[in-house]
């Protein structure tokens, strides 16, 4: 088969495009060539331009499962690295917060400069005289920001980051994403300061008892589901089964409006609020309660608005929020699913209750779709199912599967 | 996590290559300085780790990179003076992952930086 026949959109004859092969939600090899070629080829957000703001300030992530860490080093320029020792493989670092002027490996205490290099390791002369530190380093990635959030790309030949998004970056830059926080959960952990407080007592000395209390770091959330991460960006990329599968939402969207947009490796889906009151209670408080955030643009303060950003990057704009969800592959039945928060510096009590409202209504829109997608995932590895059409209403996720079968030739050939 | 606030207790993994190594170094460097070594041997590295903290590990570097410089002046050429000051300039290396450097910590890192390699 020619690479061209091979990219071209399969359709049926009455013209409606095709899904992907169900084969390509179920088979291991294109999962791994899917780690490869899709994403260790993307840009991939691995966190918020506040995580680091000052020299030594890092926020770990991952890329499919491949570790990595940004750092802003002391010249004040971003740098990506791998987050995983030369020495013993061990994670350099988690989450996010300062790690001052060195990486320090938590296993053996391999410690890195900024740039990458290996400064020293503890008991050096263990390694023998002729071991070359000095050819020992990091793994070194591109990094860029875009509209508030850091992105890393693991192929040095990838396009320039906004050249990558085509069009839809600059509209991505204006939802201000830069001038909100990250929502942070202050992690007590109130027996681990048990644990340390006898030390305090012992030291008397403010800093320990300080150091007791975790500081405050972005949220980050982890949520496993039992299905191939294509089932769930299929789902979100499409609102055809919204009247369907989600009441709540259809009482809050205004559905014949829902619309899907496509660009050049991201999709933006309009979805306009109904202005006139739902029947539920908390979906009507939460009608009477929201209002826009002041960073908010003024064209979307009366929609919600659900952004795809190639591969498995998805942003849920929200008046009162902004939702940020990334899909890590962790096997061809499971996906490891990131999500963050981020709200306005200014916001007040009655901006939280509107926003622990919205989470409230998406929660259970999020636990419908789980039962969907169950279903979904069994239905494709069923013997009498192969591959099936897309509805208008399903662009986007037409789209994605062309961006799939340009990126991964062969993943539509079926067993 | 990586971070700034570092453990109470973290600065002891500094100390392996120091007690190993560093009990015999100083003997010689001080020895050939004409130096009674006890101050800086091997009875107070363990009554370091027993009950000291990190304030104390750094007054202690601090002092074996005086020993190391006095030798340099000296004009002691044994390796055993290479090789203290090699242990010394990993641990101001190592330190900023575990503790924080003061000023004066941070010239004499440079200084054994430049000892050991001049260019």
């Amino acid at each position: 088969m020619s690479a061209t026949r091979r990219r071209a959109r399969p359709t049926r004859s009455g013209g409606a495009p095709l899904t992907l092969h169900a084969h390509a939600y179920a088979d291991p090899a294109i999962l791994e060539r899917e780690r490869r070629e899709v994403f260790a080829k993307a840009w991939i957000a691995i966190g918020h331009v506040s995580e680091v703001r000052e020299p030594g300030d890092f926020a770990a992530g991952s890329i499919a499962g491949e570790p990595v860490v940004v750092v802003r080093d002391e010249t004040g320029a971003l740098r990506a690295f791998s987050n995983v020792c030369r020495h013993r493989a061990a994670q350099l670092a988690t989450g996010s917060g300062s790690c001052g002027k060195v990486l320090r490996c938590p296993y053996h205490g391999w410690t890195y400069r900024l740039d990458g290099t290996l400064a020293a390791m503890p008991e050096g002369r263990g390694f023998g005289e002729d071991f070359d530190r000095d050819a020992v380093r990091l793994p070194e990635f591109r990094v860029d920001t875009l509209g508030g959030l850091v992105f890393v790309n693991m192929d040095p030949a990838a396009e320039p980051l906004r050249e990558w998004f085509g069009d839809i970056a600059e509209r991505f830059e204006g939802l201000g994403i830069e001038r909100l926080v990250p929502v942070t959960a202050r992690d007590w952990q109130p027996r681990e300061i048990m644990r340390g407080l006898p030390d305090v007592i012992r030291s008397r000395r403010l800093d320990d008892a300080r150091a007791l209390v975790p500081a405050a770091e972005t949220s980050r959330m982890w949520v496993s589901y039992d299905h191939n991460w294509k089932t769930l960006a299929d789902n979100y990329l499409e609102g055809y089964h919204v009247p369907i599968g989600h009441p709540g939402l259809l009482r809050l969207l205004d559905y014949p409006k829902y619309k899907a947009t496509l660009h050049r490796r991201a999709a933006w889906i309009d979805g306009p609020l109904r202005d006139n009151p739902s029947r539920d209670l908390v979906e009507r408080l939460y009608q009477r309660l929201q209002r826009p955030m002041p960073e908010f643009p003024e064209e979307l303060r009366e929609q919600w608005t659900y952004i795809h950003l190639w591969p498995a990057q998805f942003i849920d704009i929200y008046p009162d929020s902004i939702d940020i969800w990334q899909m890590h592959p962790d096997g061809v039945r499971r996906t490891r699913t990131l999500f963050m928060v981020f709200r306005s510096p200014s916001e007040g009590v009655r901006d939280r209750v509107a926003r622990r409202l919205n989470s409230v209504i998406n929660s259970e829109v999020m636990d419908e779709d789980v039962v969907l997608c169950d279903g979904v995932q069994a239905g494709l590895e069923s013997l009498t199912y192969t591959r099936g059409v897309l509805n208008d209403n399903e662009n986007a996720v037409g789209h994605f599967h062309d961006l799939l079968r340009e990126a991964v030739p062969g993943i539509d050939d079926g067993p | 996590m990586t971070g700034r606030s570092h453990g109470r207790h973290d600065w002891l993994g500094l100390t392996p290559e120091v007690e190993r190594f560093g009990p015999i170094l100083v003997d010689r460097i001080a020895g050939a300085l004409g130096e009674a070594p006890d101050a800086l041997g091997e009875a107070r590295i363990r009554e370091l780790i027993r009950t000291g903290d990190a304030a104390a590990w750094l007054a202690y570097l601090a002092a074996l990179t005086a020993l190391v410089e006095r030798g340099r002046e000296a004009g002691v050429a044994a390796p055993e003076h290479v090789i203290l000051a090699e242990i010394l300039r990993d641990q101001y290396r190592l330190a900023p992952g575990v503790l924080r450097l003061g000023p004066d910590d941070e010239a004499r890192s440079r200084r054994l930086e430049e000892m050991l390699d001049p260019s």
